[in-house]
């Protein structure tokens, strides 16, 4: 299946204009250093669903997902990293089509030892600041003196052959610029700090499409931790094109003191500066559908306490609009994570918004448990509506799973989850899982080959 | 006047002293370790080993929602422990099967979408549709146009 999936990729089926290069150069590393040094990892996850669209008809997809690195490269500083899927409808077709692939990332990573200096090279994913983006390109980073971080990426944006719906501010999309696919992407960050004590950032993102600039975003990240015990950490992102604020997304945390910590996390958005450049009229700056004239803020509190191996906390989340009308979320859990492979959840939370399809009640309870080679799984989930949707009141999902491990690198898996809710009277659907695990060493190092 | 040649000729031993400049600047302490140490166990409390500021990179089970603001900040410190494939799980240009979905044998991972998420992403969309575009705005949403076409 292995072999499948980099048959399909290189064939073309994918939009691999500079991927499809990369990769080769990737391959051509891979296999010329296979003699020496290497160190390889990899995961195989194989997917067998049996699941129901909306309008009953039941499908049959099978998925292969294909991750691995190959590390010390003929030097412990490159490596090469490959993430991707494919996958076959035995019956009926997953949107349509059917079989589909994706290369979710192929790159190669050149790396010192001394300040944190990194290369990156082919479809990476970005995350600077309050830029993260999936480019088919370079990205690179480094410390210098005085505490100071300078990253720069660019590239060619990834992303499906999706109309754009929102030009930047809401405006019309620009003729010649109905997709991204010839959109160019590039930006930065620098930032400054001290070890322990802060660190500031400052973002820098322009993306260009048929020569008009679509996006230009700026953005400044913050971490914070003046004294023991007291952190703050968040980011504001600036619309440069609509010359607004586009969100503010902080967190402060105050403990633990005792066994007692206490979180804070304030949001704001302004819809007609966060929302653009979407491919999807789910985003479409529309009064009907996301009013750009809309912002909203929310200011939420959680106070968790720390029993041992349990953790019981209690939230509350209160969400104000300049338009529509404002909601509180809010609840309590418990959660224990200890020794034997146990794990459980209990959860129960209460929307209360001014509009009827904002009240309802929900309530979680997870367990898990490992025994040698054997784990199973339950989830039960419920939301209760105070008012019926499509007739319905009450939605459930369950779901049972259990895995046996074959081996210390191989794993079967399967698990079965029955929902009713107000879009299916009911609904079955079930999983079989294999993974197994890739870890290879060969040449110098002279570790096992299994 | 200079031919073209020459002009990139100049431009390019200006650039290559900006790079041996910016070379040198580089500070020469020690990159972030490629590994943690010690072996942990999924959903670690790092305050178990860490008094400073680690201590606040404790998985608990709101870490999902904060984790973005040490990623933000300093990718590599995730990546000592997770390989790229952990984030791609979620954080993808192109997914068809729910992370939740991929993980049913692990309810103690707070991924998102869990159970029927039909009904309830109209509800999580109206009171917060910021939360859904960063992942399905711009990329990743193809099963959003099946209906929002």
């Amino acid at each position: 299946m292995s072999h499948f999936i980099w048959l399909h990729f290189l064939s073309g089926s994918v939009d691999m204009r500079i991927v499809r290069p990369s990769l080769s150069v990737l391959l051509v590393l891979f296999f010329s250093s296979v003699a020496s040094a290497v160190e390889f990892s990899g995961q195989s996850n194989s997917y067998l669903f049996s699941r129901e669209t909306s309008d009953s008809t039941r499908q049959l997809p099978f998925y292969e997902y294909l991750n691995f690195k190959a590390e010390d490269l003929g030097s412990p500083s490159i490596s090469i990293h490959f993430g991707g899927w494919y996958r076959y409808d035995f019956q009926d077709e997953t949107f349509g089509v059917k079989s589909s692939s994706d290369l979710q990332y192929a790159y190669l990573s050149l790396k010192r030892d001394t300040g944190n200096t990194f290369l990156n090279l082919g479809r990476l994913y970005v995350n600077e600041g309050t830029s993260s983006e999936i480019i088919d390109g370079a990205y690179g980073r480094t410390d210098f003196m005085g505490g100071f971080t300078v990253a720069a990426f660019g590239g060619h944006p990834v992303s499906p052959q999706g109309t754009i719906v929102n030009a930047t501010g809401g405006g019309p999309v620009p003729p010649g610029s109905a997709t991204r696919s010839d959109g160019s992407l590039y930006g930065g960050r620098i930032s400054q700090g001290i070890y322990g004590l802060y660190r500031v950032g400052f973002t820098y993102l322009l993306e260009k499409n048929s020569g008009t600039d679509f996006r230009k975003e700026e953005g400044l990240d913050l971490w914070l931790r003046p004294v023991d015990k007291v952190e703050l950490a968040g980011t504001s992102l600036y619309n440069a094109i609509t010359s607004d604020w586009a969100q503010h997304n902080y967190c402060l945390t105050l403990g633990p003191f005792s066994i007692v910590t206490f979180r804070t996390i304030y949001t704001y958005v302004s819809y007609k500066d966060y929302f653009t450049a979407a491919t999807t009229t789910a985003f479409k700056l529309d009064p009907a559908i996301i009013n750009p004239q809309e912002t909203v803020s929310s200011i939420g509190e959680e106070v968790s306490f720390s029993l041992g191996k349990a953790i019981l906390s209690a939230d509350y989340k209160r969400y104000s609009y300049d338009i529509a009308g404002d909601a509180s979320y809010y609840g309590g859990r418990i959660t224990y994570a200890g020794a034997h492979n146990v794990a459980a959840g209990l959860s129960v939370h209460r929307m209360d918004g001014q509009t009827d399809t904002l009240k309802y009640d929900e309530y979680r309870l997870y367990g898990s448990k490992k025994f040698d080679t054997i784990d199973i799984a339950i989830d039960l989930l419920t939301v209760s509506y105070d008012v019926e949707i499509n007739g319905v009141k009450n939605a459930y999902s369950a779901s049972l799973a259990g895995g046996y491990a074959l081996s210390a690198k191989a794993r079967l898996a399967a698990d079965v989850e029955y929902e009713k809710d107000p879009f299916y009277n009911r609904n079955v659907t079930g999983l079989l899982k294999f993974v197994y695990n890739f870890d290879v060493r060969t040449g110098a190092k002279g570790g096992n080959n299994q | 006047m200079k031919s073209i040649p020459s002009k990139l000729l100049t431009l390019g031993i200006l650039m290559a002293a900006l790079a041996a400049t910016l070379f040198a600047a580089c500070v020469q302490t020690a990159s972030i370790a490629k590994k943690h140490p010690v072996e942990v166990e999924a959903m670690p409390i790092c305050a178990d080993c860490h008094t400073d500021w680690r201590a606040a990179m404790n998985h608990t089970p709101d870490f999902i929602t904060r984790h973005k603001f040490y990623a933000d900040q300093q990718r590599q410190a995730c990546d000592i422990c997770h390989a790229e494939a952990f984030c791609a799980d979620c954080h993808a240009n192109n997914e068809e099967v729910k992370p939740s979905d991929k993980y049913k044998d692990s309810p103690d991972r707070a991924l998102p979408h869990r159970g029927d998420y039909l009904t309830q992403h109209q509800i999580d969309g109206r009171i917060n549709p910021a939360s859904c575009f960063p992942c399905h705005g711009r990329q990743n949403n193809e099963r959003c146009k099946e209906c929002h076409k």
